[in-house]
């Protein structure tokens, strides 16, 4: 016995040792991965143990940004080699973007933060950035933002800054963008045409109901009006509601509510009669049957609801193959430190780089010429310049990276097609936005991490199918509510109330 | 008590034959030292408050004990339960049709007189192992879809109602288990008749002259060889008995949430945990798993000595 654990322990010291050592290892091998994309356009995604922390080509640094995007196109790593080659000689600073899809970026951003994989600037939102900031993952900007980039900080208005902070500090650099929600319905303009419908009219879900009916009783059977995915069931369901940044739809705070109120969501009204309403065009054939197991949303779809901006239908357009979009508001704008927060880029605690990390940021909010480069692609494949770099033309639908993850709207071009002052109607949008009442406020969930995580099982074990109308509210809600209290939610409801109070004392 | 000379005694040279063995099991004991005994450490995680320090290792060791704070999640949960009741249910029925169904199988296709004919049908049960579930679950999804499904046009086509598959409970168990077996009947085999090819011929040669039939060569001859290899399996499955297969469990059921209660096993719990919840909280569901997995296995191993020491694997 005493000779096994003696074994054992030198078994053990020598696994860790070796684990050690193989983690020094992998930080002396320099990063080769961009040379070769750039020199002979090498297929898309090596995902070499890249170091981000050692220089690709003498001095100049190559920095690992995780982002999130569709499918990796075969000129992929020529765009990113054009933009490089224009940022080395501008600040000496490189990119190596490396791509989740939208399905797996979930898993995919917290493996790599687990783990400790190195990389330098990181996509987040408000559905991770708070738990990620408290793991300690991200580096404190708070200072280093106003010395480094100044532009930057000058850029980005104090309200969106401060949406951005938790407990007072500045963790990642905020996309200064439609930072307010407007909540907009799409209609596919040739059902507009064919069906008379007229938008204007349309101000609440029940407006819906006369056309989504006729569009079914004109189109036939397998045609749904209303195709939902599981992931996003209605989008901007809950848009009445602030939820703190938690992330889970059955608490918040009423946006308009002055004595700020932690409720139940689900117990409420007007949300109540939304969900049998949903549950009713479920049964009707409005809603695809499929919608609570399908995870992809179909190309050209009749009607989707979207939280968008002036001028967005020309990229839908073109991605989705439609001719004419008719989209219109019904919600918003409103500022929400979960609106503020659903774009922010992150720079690695064990980054090297944060200066450089912070000048390359900056200079993606300054400068339109890269800006442009990151959201449409390769210059002369994907787009093409109309008006110097204000109006692009885009030739392809295959560019993966979405434009709003990566900096500001306000120095990216205009799409052709979209209005040209689409930017400054955006800005208006910002201007005009009213402010939820809990805005500035994000929950901090260190001390009920346990409840949080067993609520949100709840919730995700019933939200499919309550979310796309194919479950009975009537009958589910009540079950729901009992399994969310049973696993511990009114013990997050009482401490959200206890730190909101305490917060705008 | 001169252990020493006792050990000298015993000592037996080192043999080519040694060297040829040990250099047949490197890969594999390479394979498990990575992918097995490595990761065991990371099941400090489960009692920590896992922060980022730097790299992974030093967020390990840097991060603050939180005692089984991780557990108490897994525990409070109402759905802890439910899930260790799916893993084990169908594990067992896994296990018990894993070794009937395979065996009857082996011993039929051992009687054949053609031996091509043995070779090909092997061969078309082994096909279904090759598949990925993703790929699997496609193809369930072509047959049970509400609308577009081949099963619900059968049914439309004789006069009934067509059925929502992937909200009805009633009918998955049903499903994975046959799905399971489908798909590693082949594979489970593979062992059973390599082990009846290897019997020696004389036995039924005497058997024959006997006047045996071919049920009582079976029963008194190939079973009985059999037995040890058949034990063997079952203990080695037994010990995953807290291990699903997690793309039967996940991919096939589309992560549909009517199915949760039947579907969901502790493997893909602790996946979701992963999307949703800490590290600290899926390491600590992942440590519940092997504890409990060491431990049927050795109750198992046990029990089997105690009815047949020969058969026990320690």
């Amino acid at each position: 016995m005493k000779k096994t654990m003696k074994h054992l322990l030198v078994l053990s010291t020598a696994a860790l040792l070796t684990t050690a050592l193989a983690a020094c290892g992998s930080s002396s091998n320099s990063n080769t991965s961009n040379n070769t994309a750039a020199t002979n356009g090498a297929s898309s995604n090596q995902s070499t143990n890249a170091n981000a922390n050692k220089p690709a080509d003498g001095d100049i640094p190559t920095l690992v940004w995780w982002t999130i995007g569709g499918q990796i196109p075969a000129n992929f790593d020529k765009a990113i080699a054009a933009m490089n080659a224009y940022t080395a000689e501008k600040i000496g600073v490189k990119v190596d973007v490396k791509v989740a899809s939208w399905g797996d970026w979930d898993t995919k951003i917290n493996t790599i933060v687990n783990t400790g994989e190195p990389f330098d600037i990181m996509f987040t939102n408000n559905g991770k950035y708070n738990q990620q900031v408290n793991m300690g993952a991200f580096a404190d900007l708070t200072d280093l933002v106003q010395s480094e980039s100044p532009d930057l900080y000058n850029l980005i208005p104090q309200k969106v800054w401060d949406g951005t902070k938790v407990g007072g500090k500045i963790y990642s650099v905020p996309t200064y963008k439609d930072s307010s929600l407007t909540q907009y319905w799409v209609f596919n303009d040739s059902y507009v045409q064919k069906y008379k419908i007229d938008t204007a009219s349309i101000k609440s879900l029940k407006d819906l109901d006369k056309p989504f009916h006729d569009m079914k009783a004109g189109e036939g059977k397998s045609f749904y009006p209303l195709s939902l995915t599981q992931g996003d069931g209605f989008n901007g369901f809950f848009n009445n509601f602030d939820d703190m940044t938690l992330g889970l739809p059955p608490i918040g705070v009423k946006v308009d509510d002055a004595s700020r109120k932690v409720v139940s969501v689900l117990e409420n009204q007007d949300v109540m009669d939304g969900l049998k309403l949903l549950h009713k065009w479920y049964q009707d054939g409005i809603v695809n049957p499929d919608a609570p197991t399908k995870t992809e949303a179909d190309k050209a779809r009749p009607f989707f609801a979207a939280q968008a901006f002036p001028g967005a239908e020309a990229t839908w357009q073109i991605n989705e193959g439609v001719a004419k979009y008719d989209m219109f508001p019904v919600f918003g704008p409103i500022y929400t430190t979960s609106t503020i927060q659903g774009s922010l880029n992150a720079i690695s605690a064990n980054s090297k780089y944060k200066k450089e990390a912070l000048k390359y940021l900056q200079l993606v909010n300054t400068d339109p010429k890269l800006r442009n480069m990151l959201a449409f692609g390769e210059p002369g494949v994907d787009f093409n310049n109309v008006d110097g770099e204000k109006v692009v033309e885009r030739t392809t639908d295959t560019w993966p990276l979405a434009a709003y993850t990566q900096g500001t709207f306000f120095d990216l071009a205009v799409t052709k097609g979209a209005p040209v002052d689409q930017w400054e109607q955006v800005r208006k949008l910002n201007d005009q936005a009213i402010s939820s009442t809990s805005l500035g406020f994000a929950l901090d969930i260190s001390k009920v991490g346990t409840e949080v995580a067993n609520t949100k099982a709840v919730w995700d074990k019933y939200r499919y199918e309550l979310m796309t109308g194919a479950s009975d509210p009537e009958k589910m809600v009540p079950k729901i509510l009992s399994e969310l209290k049973a696993a511990g939610m009114d013990t997050i409801m009482k401490a959200a109330q206890e730190q909101i109070d305490n917060y705008f004392k | 008590m001169d252990s020493k000379s006792e050990r000298k005694r015993l000592r037996t040279r080192w043999r080519t034959q040694d060297t040829e063995l040990s250099l047949l099991a490197l890969p594999t004991t390479i394979w498990y030292v990575l992918f097995c005994f490595l990761p065991m450490f990371g099941l400090i995680i489960a009692f920590k408050d896992f922060k980022i320090y730097g790299g992974f290792l030093s967020n390990v060791i840097h991060s603050d004990w939180s005692g089984f704070k991780n557990f108490e999640f897994l525990f409070k949960s109402n759905d802890a339960w439910v899930v260790i009741r799916n893993t084990l249910g169908y594990n067992f029925i896994f296990i018990l049709l894993g070794i009937l169904v395979p065996v009857t199988l082996a011993l039929m296709v051992g009687q054949l007189h053609s031996r091509k004919a043995g070779k090909v049908y092997q061969t078309m049960m082994f096909l279904p192992y090759f598949l990925s579930w993703v790929v699997v679950s496609a193809v369930i999804w072509a047959f049970l879809s509400f609308d577009k499904g081949i099963a619900n046009q059968f049914l439309a086509d004789l006069g009934h109602d067509p059925i929502n598959w992937y909200m009805e409970e009633k009918y998955w168990p049903y499903f994975l288990v046959f799905m399971n077996l489908w798909k590693g009947l082949g594979y489970g085999m593979v062992v059973y008749l390599a082990t009846i090819t290897g019997i020696d011929n004389t036995y039924y040669e005497a058997a024959v002259i006997d006047g045996a039939s071919k049920w009582q060569q079976t029963k008194f001859i190939t079973l009985p060889l059999m037995k040890m290899v058949i034990v063997m399996m079952f203990i080695l499955s037994v010990g995953r008995i807290f291990y699903t297969d997690f793309g039967l469990f996940f991919q096939v059921p589309r992560d549909s949430n009517s199915l949760f209660n039947v579907t969901t096993t502790v493997d893909v719990l602790v996946y979701k945990q992963l999307k949703t919840a800490t590290v600290g909280m899926a390491s600590a569901s992942a440590f519940v798993q092997s504890v409990l997995g060491c431990v049927t296995i050795l109750i198992a191993n046990w029990v089997v000595r105690k009815v047949d020491p020969d058969s026990a694997m320690m």
